[in-house]
């Protein structure tokens, strides 16, 4: 029955179709029931041999079919009948940050996008509700969770997306996006509140490549507040966000408390993972791996993080900051406001986010009837009455010759 | 002046009160002198007796004679009007116009209203209503007690049953004996010609017949459409009780064989030099009783 709660939304209406007999109940009772006239000059009307076989089964046909058409229509307007309108993605919408003015963005158009300048195209503000740009700017959007709703939606599957770059590298791995977006970004500092900092802490001794990626994080983010702990001390989930431990194992009860507190501790393979923990790989290299622990995680990378293979690339502080911010989920709420994708990001999400493939995508509309079944009632029950009352009744008492002369 | 419409005419109780209404219609207008007394016309001369009032002694002959002379007038003979109604169950049939109006209504009224117009002339009348179960018989008089009294018994009249067969006619004409001139209203809807037959007997027996023919607008018309099913007011054997028909398919050979047979019947009234008045009982009573003085002069 699953194809009737598809075709109608309310389908318990349904059962008002068996009131289709009632039309064809009347006309069937009367056909056998003649109206009757008495006539005393019956002696001169003649008597055809006229069988009721020979009649037609139902009078006025017509009257009959339209009767059966209003209460089907009626029958139907109640159970509401859904069609499926396809859905074909548009080309040249335009999705722009919010914190981008309205002229910057026209301007940034103008400049980089101008096969999208023109009639046609439309510029839309990326939040929920998609206003046009002509509009204030919606506030509070949360860019990440819009995008990865706004994935799913056929009509957008192609549509181009021009974020602000404020520099912040913010993770994208969970990100859902169309694989058919054209990502622009602008390079502007944002002035809006800077984004919530993690207050990251280091237990043990600092690897030599920890003071260049600090140093670049404190370039982009100043303000980032970094502690060294020593290893009797106990580490608090109010003070700290992110524990960077690279003393050798176990790992001391404190360590062990403040992760399932709502902690991130952040080791490499020196620190075997605990038997009933279940690790999972963040990113493709299958270097790192993270598993819940309490209320936080535990991000462990499976290689040795003094050994060169690990920290000889460019792109290190950013692709930590990706993979660490990532896990915390806590603090990527906090920053939902702040979210923007540089080039690295807008780089990634088409090889390593969650593209959603466009055989996910729900490329049908339902649309309802109602309007237009209203419409066609209402026409059909006209057009019953309009036929019902011209149909020249039994007898059609005309105006005689006397009474005319009454007046 | 204004008719009284046929609503007015079925709603309407008291047939003494309409049927003077519509005389008194009818009369305007119309010079009528009322004879009271000797008649009028001189006759001749003879000679007194005794016992002769002397005011009818002609004195200027007595002048020019020394003879008594009496003159002689002659008074008209009154006219004595006999009313033959039709009571069988066809005349119960209601006008589709007004549905509350059937032709034995729309009779009685014309019977009284004319009762009226021959009182007022001094003429005498008496009514005959039957059908083939009941008589009714008032007997030849006059005035407007008598008047009221033939009012009443109309009043009481029904349609029922059928047209008196031969055996069921012969008492009443020992109501015929005295020399009348006869009426005789009732829709003609006969199986053979028993009606028109009994108006001949009374044209031979020297009671000029004068008939009136009562219809209805569709028996004229039939505007039905769509089934039907015809009740006969009147079942007889060549006729059925119920008919069930197509209106549009019969209507045409229904109006070729009600025109044939309306022909039919008022040529036989033709050829006994009374003319056949056919009335619409949805058609005033007025006119009707204006076109029936004119058609026959003699009447008023």
């Amino acid at each position: 029955m699953l194809w009737i709660n598809n075709l109608f939304q309310s389908p318990q209406w349904l059962w008002l179709f068996t009131a289709l007999i009632i039309p064809i109940a009347i006309h069937l009772l009367r056909r056998s029931n003649p109206q009757q006239v008495s006539f005393a000059a019956l002696q001169w009307v003649q008597r055809y041999s006229q069988s009721r076989a020979r009649r037609p089964i139902v009078d006025n046909k017509w009257l009959l079919l339209l009767r059966l058409l209003i209460v089907a229509l009626l029958a139907s307007l109640l159970a509401q009948p859904l069609i499926k309108r396809e859905i074909y993605p548009q080309e040249g919408v335009i999705l722009v940050d919010p914190r981008i003015g309205a002229g910057e963005a026209n301007t940034f158009i103008h400049n980089s996008l101008p096969q999208l300048v023109g009639e046609g195209n439309k510029v839309l503000w990326l939040s929920p509700e998609m206003p046009s740009v002509t509009s204030p700017p919606p506030q509070n959007v949360d860019l990440w969770k819009t995008l990865s709703a706004l994935s799913r939606r056929a009509d957008l599957r192609r549509a181009h997306i021009l974020l602000i770059n404020n520099g912040v590298p913010a993770s994208h791995q969970a990100l859902r996006a169309s694989p058919h977006w054209q990502w622009h970004g602008l390079d502007k500092t944002s002035t809006a509140p800077s984004p919530v900092l993690p207050s990251i802490a280091l237990m043990g001794k600092a690897p030599s490549w920890w003071a260049p990626v600090l140093e670049d994080w404190h370039n982009n983010m100043p303000g980032l507040s970094v502690q060294t702990l020593e290893r009797e001390e106990a580490p608090s989930v109010e003070q700290t966000d992110w524990l960077i431990y690279t003393d050798p194992a176990p790992l001391p009860q404190a360590v062990l408390e403040f992760v399932t507190d709502g902690g991130l501790l952040l080791t490499d393979n020196s620190i075997p993972p605990a038997d009933k923990l279940n690790f999972v790989a963040v990113d493709n290299s299958q270097s790192a791996q993270v598993a819940p622990m309490g209320q936080g995680s535990w991000l462990r990378y499976e290689s040795d993080w003094y050994s060169e293979a690990f920290y000889r690339r460019a792109d290190l502080p950013e692709r930590l900051w990706q993979q660490w911010s990532g896990q915390d989920w806590a603090l990527q709420h906090q920053n939902r406001g702040y979210w923007s994708a540089n080039k690295k990001v807008v780089a990634d999400i088409a090889g390593a986010g969650l593209p959603v493939e466009d055989s996910e995508v729900e490329n049908r509309r339902i649309e309802q009837l109602q309007p237009w079944l209203i419409i066609a009632l209402l026409l059909l029950l006209a057009f019953e009455r309009l036929i019902a009352l011209s149909r020249p009744a039994a007898i059609m008492a005309t105006v005689s010759k006397g009474e005319a002369d009454h007046g | 002046m204004e008719y009284l419409s046929p609503k007015t005419l079925a709603s309407c109780r008291d047939l003494v009160w309409l049927s003077r209404h519509i005389a008194e219609g009818v009369m305007l207008g119309v010079q009528h002198s009322q004879r009271r007394g000797t008649g009028l016309e001189f006759h001749q001369y003879r000679g007194y007796q005794a016992g002769d009032s002397i005011r009818h002694i002609d004195w200027k002959l007595f002048a020019r004679s020394d003879r008594y002379y009496v003159r002689e007038t002659e008074q008209e003979s009154r006219m004595h009007v006999c009313f033959v109604l039709d009571t069988s169950a066809s005349l119960s049939q209601a006008s589709f116009v007004e549905p509350s109006l059937n032709k034995l209504h729309y009779a009685k009224c014309w019977i009284a209203s004319l009762c009226w117009l021959l009182n007022a002339q001094g003429d005498s009348f008496s009514l005959l209503a039957f059908n083939s179960s009941r008589t009714v018989y008032v007997p030849e008089g006059q005035g407007e007690g008598h008047q009221r009294q033939i009012a009443l018994q109309l009043q009481q009249l029904d349609a029922s049953d059928h047209w008196p067969d031969r055996a069921q006619l012969a008492p009443l004409w020992q109501y015929f004996e005295r020399p009348c001139q006869v009426v005789l209203l009732s829709d003609f809807f006969q199986q053979g010609n028993e009606i028109g037959d009994f108006a001949a007997r009374l044209h031979a027996a020297g009671r000029p017949c004068l008939p009136l023919q009562l219809l209805i607008e569709a028996e004229q018309t039939f505007p039905f459409g769509g089934e039907l099913k015809l009740l006969n007011p009147e079942v007889s054997a060549s006729t059925p009780a119920t008919l069930e028909v197509d209106a549009e398919r019969q209507r045409q050979s229904y109006l070729d064989a009600f025109a044939q047979a309306q022909s039919e019947l008022k040529a036989r009234f033709a050829a006994q030099e009374c003319s056949l008045q056919t009335d619409l009982i949805e058609q005033p009573v007025e006119k009707s009783l204006r076109q029936f003085i004119q058609l026959h002069g003699r009447l008023c």
